[in-house]
């Protein structure tokens, strides 16, 4: 066949763009699919089993509607006049009361209010403050739980005095707002006093300090640091020296897990040991126990706060983590899972495996939607690896949990507290325990 | 050479020209095909980029439409066809992407970024939004890797800098944090949030010294930069420094709110977010950090989003009132009657913005009717009480401030007010003990701290009106009722040096007042006379002639400035100040003035 000039000319170009293309093509997928370069895999998603554990609801101690709109700010299982029993003890910041459901005899739980007039009771806590051989209790008061930096926080002991009785002492006031008071003995007391622990959340500025027991009701407080943010303060041997050191979860533009190691002779040295880049991560909760059974106190926490969000705050980071302790003050991070507006992180072995699982309620998801969830499990394999499981989805608004074995049979109950300081209002709960079926 | 010869000798000579001639052509098609091929390959590359659409079956699902907001619902759908169409560009997957990064659809958001990152791995912000979604899931090892390949793409972009020095910080890696925070700072010298990094490792590695230097750098450079601030006061606090801390701690709360360093990036994906709550908080921190348009914008488009949201309500009107536009405020708050009525802190702005309007009797009603809704509101008995006082009814106001105090103990607001009117009734030592309170509980509170220390200085308490004045001043220098304190503070001060027969002292307090305030023409003038009593006269001309720049109807500066005119030789220009005095006087019909001038400029030159 022969061409005309032109047509030769057209096939030449139709036939080098072509091979161009060609080329193009292999080079970009040479480039695009380095095997340097994985491609990325899906998340693999969990899902929360149903109905593997479930739990039967119960009202005790005062009814929802004593408060109107009921806001429990914390409750702590605690056998608080030493019978052998374990007794419910919580702080409210609608009529601003500390309040006791005594359990005596078994499975009879009777409330008495113990403290009163102490503003946005945020923590409570019990220990022997003295060496009296009686458990007082701590209250940590933020003069306001809703945002506020003026400094209206105070920390409040009721002197456990015996027959039920409690005198209220104030230690302090008019300080950045205070979210958590443990006791501990930090300076080598011999006689059976203890030092506090305070974690001021503020709000602009904050603190962490320790107040050192002089005796008589005397202490001197000494600050460790002056982040914003505070919310919780647990004590332990989390560097198995024979001492005890605080972990403090700082919050607001931190977002990071401390670890203020107790030096001796009243030197504390502030590490950051864990943080989170996203400003925005919500951390609402930290509490120790030893997770995979290695006898170092593990760190637990969860971030679901969204007081800064109006009604349905939730984001999708918010759940819960845990942070294992490796020794010497080192800790890996480990995220567990998901659940919108998580509080109260929480350890106890609920399917009786022997494996320490994990739990965390919701005080902020949204409401609106029929799968939100307000009570979570993560049970434990034994490796570490947690499969979520739905315990509740109502009633809702939860911040608070404890878990213990309240019944003494061995079988953990689930202790919650309702705040309901947003929308919607219906199914209102104050203090409600959970039972295994 | 035979005939055999002389034949294969030009044979070969033909054989040889030839090949040249077909060698010479053969090597020029070669090159001209390769450069055609080259040619052809950079069309194909255009065409291929131009013609390509990405992969659309790798879009995520669409997420069930259940609870999804109208306005936000709409946008995604709008957004998932335009990705999904068989023309679709990967601009309009960009576009889903953003949607559904910024409304809290991460896995959906995630699948998005991945494909265009495929699709152009060499565009840094798709690999640099996945590094925020693995934030976001605190996967710390994938963050990692995505920001470490961001800038390597990126070099240049500082805020990717800054996120991987935070996470290696807060992962424990010091040294790679380091080395983070100072390429930021080799873009941005000068970047607080870089050196509050290096500081921050300093104190990690218990370097103490080092890392209060850092800090005092710092807030030298930027003294609002409120982290700083409270880390430093940490630091004064452990070495023994409780008077700096307290100082640190106190400008820290006066810097207010923290922000995070800027971020265009993530700036740009902030338009396709359809939160409102998301918006207020955007808002209320441009405006705690008194940035941009403090926030406006950000309030507006929640309310836009949720006009039927309390808090976006609240959180609007709250601005209104605090940039001083307090019919908008309560025009908002009227229209949304229905929905203010069960919200105490929606009442109570409402009262404020008819007391801002002067409609007192509407301020009293407001909050009576949500107090009888909310009984127990310690804000609407507060703002009964402020309408209560602005009509005289000092009795029931002092009780409704009392009602509010009970409620809430800690009310720093509700403390000033009771102390104001004591004030105004005379009950000088109550009006103390509450203004104290509310500055204990809110130090630096203006109302209470202007009170004060005007208190002070009328009972002639100097030395404890001074601390009251000087932190008022420091918080708000530019403030007018800081200045004027700060006036009548050395005013005073200097008054009573001069009386006490102390000449250097009260000069010196003259002085000290001018460094805060420049502009006193009440300081520029009894300088100007202390100088004339000493008969330093050149100095009291210029003092005077300043005092008069600034307050030209001061007859007592022009007097005495025209007889210092006069007595140096200067007679026009005494005469001169004389007829304008006059002529000011006459016009504000100031008759005792204008007589006194008159006298004054008939008496004969000296």
């Amino acid at each position: 066949m022969i061409y005309s000039r032109p047509a030769r000319a057209a096939l030449i170009i139709l036939g080098v763009v072509t091979v161009g293309w060609g080329a193009v093509k292999l080079i970009s997928v040479w480039t695009t699919a380095s095997p340097l370069e994985p491609v990325d895999p899906e998340p693999i998603p969990l899902s929360a089993s149903e109905a593997k554990l479930e739990y039967l609801p119960t009202p005790v101690g005062s009814p929802a509607s004593e408060f109107v709109r009921p806001w429990v700010t914390n409750v702590q299982l605690i056998d608080l006049d030493q019978d052998g029993l374990l007794d419910i003890v919580y702080c409210e910041a609608q009529k601003n009361s500390v309040r006791w459901i005594r359990q005596s005899p078994r499975g009879v739980f009777t409330e008495k209010i113990i403290g009163t007039d102490i503003p946005g009771p945020a923590h409570v806590w019990a220990s022997d403050v003295n060496g009296t051989g009686r458990l007082d209790v701590l209250v940590a008061s933020m003069g306001k739980v809703m945002p506020t930096n003026d400094c209206i926080g105070a920390v409040v002991v009721l002197e456990n005095l015996g027959d039920q009785r409690f005198k209220k002492h104030l230690l302090i006031d008019q300080v950045a707002r205070v979210t958590d008071v443990r006791a501990a003995n930090l300076s080598d007391h011999r006689d059976k006093r203890l030092d506090l622990i305070v974690g001021q959340f503020g709000y602009n500025q904050g603190e962490t300090r320790w107040m050192e027991n002089r005796g008589n009701w005397h202490f001197e407080s000494r600050i460790i640091n002056t982040q914003s943010g505070c919310i919780n303060t647990p004590v332990a041997d989390f560097v198995g020296d024979g001492r005890s050191h605080i972990a403090a979860l700082i919050s607001q533009e931190w977002e990071e897990i401390h670890l203020m190691r107790n030096l001796g002779q009243n030197q504390f040295r502030d590490t950051v040991i864990w943080g989170s880049t996203n400003e925005d991560f919500g951390s609402s909760g930290l509490s120790a126990y030893d997770v995979n059974g290695d006898g170092r106190p593990d760190l637990i926490c969860t971030n679901g706060d969204a007081l800064d969000y109006s009604g349905a705050g939730s984001r999708p980071w918010h759940g819960i983590q845990w942070l294992e302790n490796r020794g010497g003050g080192a800790f890996t991070f480990h995220r567990v899972g998901s659940l919108a507006g998580a509080f109260s992180p929480c350890a106890s072995d609920l399917n009786g495996d022997g494996f320490i699982d994990l739990i965390a309620v919701s005080a902020f998801a949204d409401w609106s939607k029929p799968d939100a969830v307000s009570v979570m499990a993560w049970l434990n394999d034994g490796h570490q690896h947690f499969t979520p499981v739905v315990i509740a989805r109502r009633p809702t608004h939860l911040i608070t949990l404890a878990v213990g074995d309240l019944d003494g049979n061995g079988v953990p109950v689930l202790v919650t507290g309702g705040f309901h300081a947003f929308p919607p209002w219906d199914e209102m709960t104050n203090i409600t325990l959970w039972r295994k079926k | 050479m035979g005939r055999d010869d002389q034949h294969n000798l030009m044979a070969e000579k033909v054989a040889a020209s030839f090949s040249e001639r077909v060698y010479k052509p053969r090597l020029r098609r070669v090159i001209a095909l390769c450069l055609s091929l080259l040619l052809a390959m950079g069309i194909a590359a255009s065409l291929r980029r131009f013609l390509s659409s990405p992969p659309r079956t790798e879009l995520p699902a669409f997420p069930p439409p259940v609870n999804i907001p109208r306005v936000l619902l709409e946008h995604l759908t709008r957004a998932q066809t335009r990705a999904s169409a068989a023309d679709s560009t990967l601009s309009s997957i960009a576009d889903l992407a953003r949607l559904y990064h910024m409304n809290g659809y991460e896995k959906e958001a995630r699948k998005c970024w991945l494909i265009l990152h495929r699709s152009e791995p060499r565009e840094a912000r798709w690999t640099y939004y996945l590094a925020d979604l693995a934030a976001h899931a605190s996967d710390e090892l994938e963050q990692g890797r995505r920001l470490r390949e961001t800038v390597k793409l990126a070099p240049d972009y500082a805020p990717a800098w800054l996120e991987l020095g935070q996470l290696d910080f807060k992962s424990g890696k010091l040294d790679e944090a380091d080395s983070a925070y100072r390429r930021r700072l080799e873009l941005l010298p000068n970047d607080s949030y870089a050196k509050l990094g290096l500081a921050r490792i300093a104190l990690q590695r218990g370097a103490l010294a080092q890392g209060r230097r850092q800090l005092e750098e710092l807030v030298q450079v930027d003294p609002n930069f409120s982290s700083a601030r409270n880390l430093l006061a940490e630091i004064l606090t452990e070495a023994g420094d409780t008077e700096g801390a307290s100082r640190e701690r106190w400008l820290g709360t006066i810097s207010g709110r923290f922000r995070a360093a800027d971020d265009p990036w993530k700036d740009e994906l902030r338009l396709f977010c359809y939160d409102p709550d998301q918006y207020i908080v955007w808002g209320e921190t441009d405006y705690l950090t008194k940035h941009g348009d403090l926030g406006r914008r950000a309030l507006e488009r929640a309310f836009e989003l949720a006009p039927t949201n309390r808090r976006t309500i609240e959180m609007l009107a709250r601005f209104y009132l605090d940039v001083g536009e307090s019919t908008h405020a309560r025009d908002l708050l009227e229209k949304n009657a229905s929905l203010i009525d069960s919200s105490e802190a929606l009442l109570a702005e409402l009262s404020e913005a008819y007391m801002a309007l002067d409609q007192s009797p509407l301020a009293l009603q407001t909050a009576e009717r949500g107090l009888s809704k909310i009984p127990d509101s310690a804000s609407l008995y507060n703002a009964r009480g402020l309408a209560l006082a602005s009509i005289e009814r000092y009795d029931e106001a002092i009780g409704s401030y009392q009602e509010a105090l009970r409620l809430a103990p800690g009310t720093s607001s509700a403390s000033a007010n009771l102390g104001l009117i004591y004030l105004l009734l005379g009950r000088k030592d109550e009006a103390r003990a509450e203004l104290q309170q509310a500055l204990r509980v809110q130090p630096g509170y203006s109302k209470a701290v202007i009170a004060l220390a005007s208190l002070e200085l009328e009972a002639g308490n100097l030395s404890t009106a001074y601390p009251y004045i000087i932190s008022f001043y420091q918080e708000s220098p530019g403030s007018q009722a800081a200045r004027s304190l700060a006036t009548r503070y050395y005013t005073a001060l200097a008054l009573s040096e001069e009386k006490s027969q102390k000449p250097e002292e009260a000069e010196k307090s003259y002085k000290d007042g001018l460094a805060l305030v420049p502009d006193s023409p009440e300081l520029h003038g009894l300088l100007g006379l202390h100088y004339t009593r000493a008969h330093r006269l050149p100095e009291a001309i210029a003092a005077l002639e300043k005092s008069h720049q600034l307050q030209e109807d001061d007859s007592r500066v022009t007097i005495l400035l025209s007889e210092l005119y006069s007595a140096t030789g200067r007679q026009a220009e005494a005469a001169r100040l004389l007829r304008e005095g006059a002529a000011r006087a006459k016009s504000r019909g100031d008759v005792q003035t204008l007589s006194r001038y008159e006298a004054l400029q008939k008496k004969p030159a000296q």
